[in-house]
């Protein structure tokens, strides 16, 4: 049985994102969900 | 009293964030260079863009760039993507990201970017983009 899901999209092979949390609720699952918000860096 | 994310988000709503530069002080200071119109354009590894990433820029579409801590700074327009090797990138293009007055400057930093960010090969593909500023949110009004 899960606590909460992760959901997310974006890179995760690079160091180069920057990872931000952020809670959210799915009602089917009956748990929280913490959707990966990720920021690409342009120099 | 700065503007809330959510609320440039439903004004903007095709468009992603970012964040210029890889730590706080360069990313002030890029955001400064944008500001001042001397920063047109900039460019990251093309491996951090696979194939169907939302974050890749597309012309036409308005993005948001975050300050450090995350709130939103400014809205740019992408007028012109493309790809090049870091080999191969003209002094035109090194110049119009702002940052430096030589090619020789732009690829020192970027070879140091690279570096701490994924690792550097000088033939490295880069996507290139080319941007105006649509509008400061650090303006009130």
């Amino acid at each position: 049985m899960f606590d909460r899901v992760l959901i997310g999209k974006g890179i995760v092979s690079s160091s180069n994102v920057h990872v931000d949390l952020a809670l959210t609720q799915m009602t089917a699952l009956s748990a929280p969900v913490e959707e990966a918000r990720f920021c690409v860096f342009r120099m | 009293m700065s503007v809330s994310l959510n609320d440039v988000m439903v004004r903007y709503p095709s468009a992603q964030t970012f964040k210029f530069g890889d730590n706080a002080t360069l990313s002030a200071e890029l955001l400064a260079l944008v500001r001042s119109g001397q920063k047109t354009a900039t460019c990251g590894a093309l491996r951090d863009y696979p194939e169907g990433s939302p974050d890749t820029p597309v012309v036409g579409r308005q993005d948001i760039a975050l300050e450090w801590d995350d709130r939103p700074a400014l809205v740019i327009e992408t007028v012109e993507v493309s790809t090049c090797r870091y080999c191969d990138v003209t002094e035109d293009f090194a110049l119009a990201e702002g940052e430096n007055e030589t090619l020789e400057g732009w690829r020192e930093d970027h070879r140091r970017y690279f570096e701490r960010n994924g690792g550097f090969d000088p033939e490295m593909e880069l996507l290139c983009e080319r941007f105006r500023l649509v509008e400061d949110l650090a303006v009130e009004g």
